[in-house]
């Protein structure tokens, strides 16, 4: 779970490294990888039971999973502000996954 | 306009569409007026039963759309054929924009405004000279940038656009136009185009002749048009035509977009797009000024205009969708409102699935393995869900692409190992339910269900109402907010019937609104409230259905003959039965009727009020002399005179230079498309610079005159396969006559290449390789593009591997590519390679033996 968020971590950073020039093939890898993240937590939690932390964790990574496709199929600017935020989100995520991964 | 009011034109084009095979229903009023002495015209890249029925068949090669109506334009303008009083007195001809403003011809090929970097325009260049004008458009405001609370817009509040009605400013619309359309000659329209300079003017001769205060023409478009990377822009381009000529809001003049095919209008009015909640209203959004409910009125509503009433239709939307809980303390159940974050349209969506975001997905009325582009890329996607629902009447290849699909036939997938857990689930047809279809001329007529679907085949409401029944009970105890939008949810509907088929006169009441607390249905529009004392599910709707028992839909009563000719009496029109939108420009600025021949609505002095025959689009006591008094800052309708006819633009003109909204530009520009054969003869600048391209593996572009691919490629439909074409597939009647896919060449081609008539084909592109038999026929053309030969071929898209007849699927060919402001995807140009022979592994899927 957490080497999938360290991969959409790096796919995130090399997005922002090249704003503003918006590269789909690294948005496509870094959706490509929160998703796997994604689908690990669910699992998890199907299997050991929901709490109110993983449900938050959850919620937080479709968060990220929502504006990582709003840069990668933007209306309008691609929302980098936002990008940047949802990076520190993915961070707080992936410490949080560490210790279980 | 209403498509019998076709036959009251005197010069019709049709373009972009092969409309006597394609929409034969609508044709018949293009034969009628023909028969009254209307001039016809085709312009069309194959010459087809349309262009044997038409006066002038014009062929150009696809993609050259803009290049042809931009020539029209430059002949209107320097030629002076344009309807000067109309278009003085109800355009923004003669506005003057920013002095910032540059044009194409002055800045590379693109407007003033374009940021290199992020691909995209920035407006403040093309606005009019210190105001900042609203989109009236929602879809566009939803993609366009904030623009902060609606605060600037308010400067349509203090004074009227400036204008120069000498047309002498150099910034006017009308210097502009001049200046941007002087490269569209009828010599650049030839080279572009490969149309001959004698034809193109005999349809601008034809076109202009008539016009005028007698004489109105029309043009009629399908998907040869939307389906280009500037799809919306050559749409315009023929506006621009219009709001010349005069020929909007009149009897016979107008463009007709034709759709309609299972309901399309329809399925945008009430919408199964992402963008818009029903009748137009946009989507929130999470980058915008929408967090609250107050905020997105404010930032959405423009102030003048008729859109300044957004607040009532929103409102009353929210009050039907979640009831008695919607107050104004809860900002009317606002925040159970999905936010957009980006695109969330068919093709970005499809590669979300290729990337594992999307784990389900519903297919109703859809059969994207064979009508969405990039086929493999769609099975590939579909592959990598945890589940599929797809409905439909017969098997369709989505839902058995894990069995049969290519991928799997190829050895690239194994049907084993695709996790996909398919539901197919039969539906009833059109017959086997009562409903309504909303056709092109936003007219909605009601259906009687005729017999019984047969065994478990269910309606798509009966499926849609049970389902929302079993989600309401799944989560009616949960406690995450998340739920909180599907528990508010009214879901009310009687249910009739053995199978507990939801009542579809209860939702169309519901759609055309009511009174909350006595639930009275409500007649107008004009009655909705923004307190939460009304509910609506449409607000354009409003008048279908305005009280118990009088479903207007179901009405059926034609004029008499000799009668007006609008049939008011029949079904019903959205908005308010209207049947020809903006028909205030019928009468000149005064309120009298351009002309008795082509009068409908006109200023009744003795009631104070206008009339017509047809209901009039404008408030109905407002007179042609009013004038917005400007030092009270007017609103809404106040601030627009009686003699602005366009009353959802921010001023009531019609916009032949777009300020707002566009993502591409003020005005239509000639740009290849992404993949040609050809330069860009008229700029440096190759094609659309804000297109939508999404580069990923599997989904690779050619190279602009790419020699592996010199060939231009098209897609069309058929007569006998309707829609997806499983319909027509699976009826032996219908698959005998069409039998098996195939490609059209021209002679010259074939020869060139060694194809045989009806001989073993191989089209290829970057995204994959088909093979087809041959129709080698005059009907295809070779063009001469700046000086060299361009051949285009063509191919029906609606095979499949189901069904009597049967064939590769042509969307194998084509990229995901998109409109720059719809998003829609690109069919009618691309490039491809051609050879004689089969494919190395024939006896795959689909194909005749």
């Amino acid at each position: 779970v957490a080497n999938n968020a360290l991969l959409a971590l790096a796919e995130l950073d090399k997005a922002l490294a090249a704003k503003p020039e918006v590269d789909g093939h690294v948005f496509s890898a870094a959706a490509h990888f929160l998703s796997l993240h994604r689908d690990g937590m669910a699992a998890r939690q199907r299997e050991t039971g929901a709490t109110s932390e993983s449900r938050r964790s959850l919620e937080h990574v479709n968060a990220v999973i929502s504006v990582v496709l709003g840069a990668h199929f933007p209306l309008g600017s691609v929302p980098w502000t936002e990008l940047e935020k949802a990076r520190g989100w993915l961070i707080e995520l992936t410490a949080q996954s560490r210790p279980e991964g | 306009m209403a498509l019998w009011d076709l036959a009251n034109s005197d010069c019709i084009v049709v373009m972009g569409s092969n409309m006597a095979e394609n929409h034969p229903i609508a044709f018949r009023f293009v034969v009628e007026a023909q028969r009254r002495g209307a001039m016809v015209i085709h312009v069309d890249p194959r010459f087809t039963r349309t262009g044997a029925l038409s006066n002038i068949h014009a062929p150009i090669r696809s993609g050259s759309d803009i290049a042809f109506l931009g020539g029209i334009i430059h002949q209107i303008l320097e030629r002076d054929l344009w309807f000067r009083d109309f278009a003085l007195a109800y355009t923004n001809i003669a506005h003057i924009i920013e002095d910032g403003y540059q044009d194409p011809e002055q800045n590379g090929g693109v407007f003033s405004g374009f940021r290199a970097d992020t691909k995209s325009y920035r407006e403040d260049t093309w606005q009019y000279k210190n105001k900042t004008v609203p989109s009236s458009i929602a879809e566009h405001r939803v993609q366009t940038e904030d623009k902060s609370a609606g605060g600037d817009y308010e400067s349509m509040t203090e004074s009227p656009p400036p204008t120069d009605p000498t047309l002498q400013h150099p910034n006017c619309v009308y210097q502009i136009m001049r200046r941007h359309f002087a490269r569209y000659t009828p010599e650049m329209v030839e080279r572009v185009t490969g149309c001959k300079q004698a034809t193109f003017l005999r349809i601008v001769d034809a076109l202009a002749r008539n016009s005028g205060r007698e004489r109105t023409g029309a043009f009629c478009y399908a998907v040869g048009w939307t389906h280009h990377t500037v799809g919306v822009q050559i749409i315009r381009a023929a506006a621009i035509i219009q709001g010349l000529l005069g020929n909007v809001g009149r009897p016979g003049g107008g463009i007709m977009a034709l759709r309609g095919h299972t309901s399309i209008q329809g399925s945008t009015d009430i919408p199964t797009l992402y963008n818009m909640l029903p009748t137009y209203l946009p989507q929130p959004n999470v980058f915008h000024q929408h967090a609250t409910l107050r905020d997105y009125l404010r930032t959405e509503t423009p102030p003048t205009g008729w859109w300044a009433n957004m607040p009532k239709y929103a409102i009353s939307l929210l009050k039907a969708w979640y009831g008695q809980g919607a107050r104004a303390e809860n900002e009317f159940g606002y925040q159970h409102l999905p936010k957009l974050t980006g695109d969330a349209s068919q093709l970005p969506m499809t590669m979300s699935m290729v990337d594992g975001v999307v784990k389900g997905q519903f297919i109703l009325g859809q059969n994207p393995v064979v009508g969405a582009v990039n086929s493999d890329l769609v099975e590939r996607g579909l592959s990598r869900l945890d589940w599929l629902v797809v409905r439909d009447f017969a098997m369709t290849e989505t839902a058995n692409f894990w069995q049969k699909g290519r991928l799997v036939q190829r050895g690239e997938l194994r049907s084993e190992h695709i996790g996909t857990e398919t539901f197919f689930m039969p539906a009833a047809l059109a017959g086997e339910k009562d409903g309504t279809v909303t056709n092109t001329s936003r007219m909605v007529q009601w259906h009687d269900k005729v017999l019984e679907a047969p065994g478990d085949s269910r309606s798509d409401l009966w499926f849609i109402y049970h389902l929302g029944k079993r989600l309401k009970q799944l989560y009616a105890d949960s406690c995450e907010p998340r739920d909180a939008a599907i528990q508010a949810l009214t879901w009310l509907y009687s249910e009739r019937g053995a199978r507990a088929e939801a009542d579809p006169e209860a939702v169309l009441r519901e759609i055309n609104g009511y009174t909350v607390a006595d639930r009275k249905q409500i007649p107008s529009f004009q009655q909705l409230k923004d307190d939460g004392s009304t509910a609506c599910g449409g607000w354009m709707y409003c008048g279908i259905y305005p009280q118990d028992g009088h479903n207007v839909a179901r009405s059926r009563k034609p004029d008499a003959p000799g009668g007006p000719g609008s049939n008011l009496g029949w079904a019903f029109a959205w908005p308010a039965n209207r049947r020809t939108l903006y028909n205030r420009a019928s009468a000149d600025p005064s309120g009298v009727p351009w002309s008795e021949r082509k009068k409908m609505v006109w200023w009744d002095e003795k009631e104070g009020k206008w009339a017509g025959t047809d209901v009039p689009d404008f408030v109905a006591t407002k007179p042609p002399d009013y004038r917005p008094d400007w030092s009270k800052h007017p609103h809404g309708m106040d601030a627009l005179g009686g003699d602005a006819p366009f009353i959802m633009e921010a001023d009531g003109k019609c916009q032949l230079f777009v300020p707002s909204g566009l993502k591409d530009g003020p005005l239509p520009t000639h740009y290849e498309p992404p993949e040609s054969p050809v330069k860009n003869l008229l700029y440096d600048q190759q094609f659309n610079p804000v297109a939508k391209l999404w580069a990923r593996k599997g989904n690779e572009l050619h190279a602009p005159q790419d020699t592996r691919f010199p060939y231009v490629f098209s897609t069309y439909r058929l007569t006998e396969l309707h829609c997806g074409g499983i319909i027509g597939r699976v009826t032996p009647h219908t698959a005998e006559l069409q039998p098996e896919a195939f490609v059209e060449i021209c002679p010259e081609l074939a020869g060139e290449l060694g194809i045989r008539h009806l001989g073993w084909t191989v089209l290829s592109t970057l995204r994959g390789e088909i093979e087809v038999r041959a129709l080698i026929t005059e009907r295809v053309q070779p063009f001469t593009i700046g000086g060299r030969t361009v051949h285009q071929v063509g191919m029906p898209w609606v095979y499949g591997w189901e069904g009597y007849a049967r064939g590769d699927i042509a969307n194998v060919l084509l990229a995901i590519t998109g409109d720059a402001n719809t998003s829609i995807h690109s069919t009618k140009a691309v490039t491809c390679a051609l050879r004689p022979g089969r494919l190395p592994n024939p006896g795959g899927i689909g194909r005749g033996q």
